[in-house]
């Protein structure tokens, strides 16, 4: 991607030059330590042009720290990443927009004047200014002061901010952070509808219906470690395991009898019921007979595709 | 380079507080001037005052061409403490509201963040210096007698160790915020250090006052006296004035006999200091995740 300087350049271009270059981000055994606490683990990530990425992890998972490197804010203790396919510098993160944790303004100045200041570290010219204020529908406010502002405004400013020099790449964490429902939905409808425009998106969140909802494709964090990336629809289909809701006289003679059941992964008591979890698919009948077999007769079977939230947790648990 | 000077000025320009610490500045170097200039009007007025009278029967005062120079640079000095709450505030800023982060996110670097605090710096020492250099030539034509016969820019090079010293202890309010990061603490360690290194120099200068002035001590060397000793006072040298008063030096006969030129190289060491602080800040936030 060379054209970026162009401002007035139509997105269709994006995607044009695209196909010469089909990673926007590469991340290679990339560490980061605190002290004892390694944050981030040896962690590889390839991101494709054109695709939401979502990061995804518990709090504390490594999100943050991630991409705090990628931005160059924190200093990584081993490996490297290429933006664009080059070494990082600053001049790559002008072509990234980017938002991390909090929105982060001047709070004395009005969001005119704060866009100022980001518009000239980036190079953009100061009409964009007006562009974007629009596009997040904060135009009216734009002669207020930052700290007047409501948090989702602060989001919304945040990513007017990152939009100012027509990124390729917005990278966001958490955006929805602490916004009501509403806020939420406008977010997210933001996010696509940028998207849509052909700018890749990479999204951090611990939110695993944000992720199903607004992303293409997702990693999994847990304690800095990668444990899982790949399409959402692959981690959210039910191909890889499934889930089974059974119900007995006796629960408990269930449980213990499960154990022997071949390639089962996990049993977990919630409530009345007893819920496993199969690699693979299977069927109710096998389970069924194999637990007739054990003299057990079920009162209730019910299989359960795995869905990305139950798939979060089963990977992220213990 | 500019860009960075544009970035920082955007910053500054319409923070109430910044114009606040301005005007508190200004006031307090008119009301400290006008404090000093009313004091010496007044011993001056009065006749036979040995303080300010020389043994050859002309009057001279610290506003004296050429000495006022040096004196006034020397005295201008304590009203950089004040330029420096600026720096602290605006650095100590950039970290409590994260617009570091955020600025290095948005693509620039370490090196382009201290730049354009050094730009800050730098115009405000240039700023502080051209107002001193204009109140010096005024009071200066107020108080030097025409029969004198000196000309009013003999002894303008001491503002230029007085535009070095600024520079160095606003760095030196730099390299304190950079690595405690927070407003008050910053001000306290800035103001408490400043403090007692020059009680500290000063009580070993007046030791030897009198008696061998051009000894070399080891507060010589503490960084704020570094800058420090470009500009010395020329009043320690009068007659009469000082510690070491009641001493009748024959050797000063006239106004040009208390004029010590600019040693160039307490001067190098000066600018030495200050890129030694600008360097140490750079350091510590390259080595720091922002």
């Amino acid at each position: 991607m060379d054209s970026q300087s162009s401002h007035s350049e139509p997105n269709i271009q994006k995607f044009a030059t695209s196909s010469t270059q089909p990673l926007v981000l590469k991340i290679n055994q990339l560490t980061k330590r605190y002290g004892k606490l390694t944050a981030v683990n040896r962690l590889n990530l390839e991101v494709k042009r054109g695709s939401i990425y979502g990061i995804l992890g518990p709090n504390g998972s490594g999100k943050t720290t991630t991409l705090g490197m990628l931005l160059g804010v924190l200093n990584s203790d081993e490996g490297s990443f290429r933006w664009f396919g080059e070494a990082p510098d600053k001049q790559q993160r002008k072509r990234i927009g980017a938002i991390l944790e909090t929105p982060n303004f001047y709070p004395y100045l009005n969001a005119e004047r704060n866009l100022k200041i980001i518009a000239d570290i980036k190079g953009a010219p100061h009409s964009r200014i007006d562009i974007v204020l629009k596009r997040v529908g904060l135009l009216e406010r734009k002669q207020d002061r930052f700290k007047t502002y409501s948090l989702g405004m602060k989001q919304r400013l945040a990513i007017a901010a990152a939009l100012l020099n027509e990124p390729e790449v917005l990278v966001l964490d958490e955006p929805t952070n602490g916004l009501d429902p509403q806020g939420i939905a406008e977010i997210r409808q933001l996010i696509k509808s940028i998207a849509e425009e052909g700018v890749t998106i990479l999204l951090a969140s611990h939110l695993l219906d944000e992720v199903e909802k607004v992303c293409t494709d997702v990693a999994v964090l847990k304690f800095g470690k990668l444990l899982f990336a790949g399409k959402v629809d692959q981690i959210s289909g039910d191909k890889e395991s499934t889930l089974i809701e059974l119900k007995a006289d006796d629960n408990e003679a269930l449980k213990s009898a499960l154990s022997d059941f071949p390639a089962i992964r996990g049993v977990n008591s919630n409530g009345h019921l007893v819920e496993i979890i199969i690699d693979g698919t299977t069927d109710g009948k096998a389970i069924n007979q194999f637990l007739f077999e054990k003299g057990i007769v079920l009162s209730h079977l019910n299989l359960k595709s795995m869905s990305l939230e139950q798939n979060f947790l089963e990977l992220t648990s213990n | 380079m500019f860009n960075l000077l544009k970035i920082q000025l955007h910053k500054i320009r319409h923070y109430p507080i910044f114009w606040g610490i301005v005007a508190i500045f200004l006031l307090t170097f008119a009301g400290g001037n006008y404090a000093i200039f009313r004091m010496f009007e007044e011993i001056l007025s009065q006749p036979n005052v040995k303080m300010a009278t020389m043994m050859t029967g002309i009057k001279i005062s610290i506003f004296d061409f050429p000495i006022i120079w040096n004196n006034l640079a020397w005295l201008a000095g304590f009203y950089q403490m004040i330029l420096a709450v600026i720096i602290i505030i605006d650095i100590s800023n950039e970290f409590s509201f994260k617009t570091m982060r955020q600025n290095m996110i948005d693509g620039l670097d370490r090196r382009d963040f201290v730049v354009s605090k050094f730009w800050l710096i730098f115009l405000l020492s240039a700023a502080f210096t051209v107002m001193l250099t204009g109140y010096i030539l005024v009071m200066g034509q107020i108080f030097t007698e025409a029969e004198a016969g000196v000309s009013p820019w003999q002894g303008i090079e001491f503002m230029l160790p007085f535009f070095i010293q600024c520079i160095g202890y606003l760095s030196f309010a730099m390299l304190i915020t950079v690595l405690v990061k927070k407003a008050g603490l910053s001000l306290i360690i800035v103001f408490a250090y400043s403090f007692i290194e020059n009680v500290v120099a000063m009580a070993y200068k007046g030791k030897h006052f009198g008696k061998e002035e051009d000894i070399t001590l080891w507060t010589d060397f503490l960084p704020l006296q570094l800058q420090n000793n470009p500009i010395p006072p020329a009043f320690f040298r009068m007659p009469n004035f000082g510690p070491g008063n009641n001493k009748e030096d024959e050797s000063i006969s006239s106004l040009q006999d208390l004029f010590v030129g600019l040693d160039w190289g307490d001067l190098g060491l000066s600018l030495l200091t200050c890129g030694v602080f600008v360097g140490l800040a750079y350091y510590v936030l390259m080595r720091r995740d922002a």
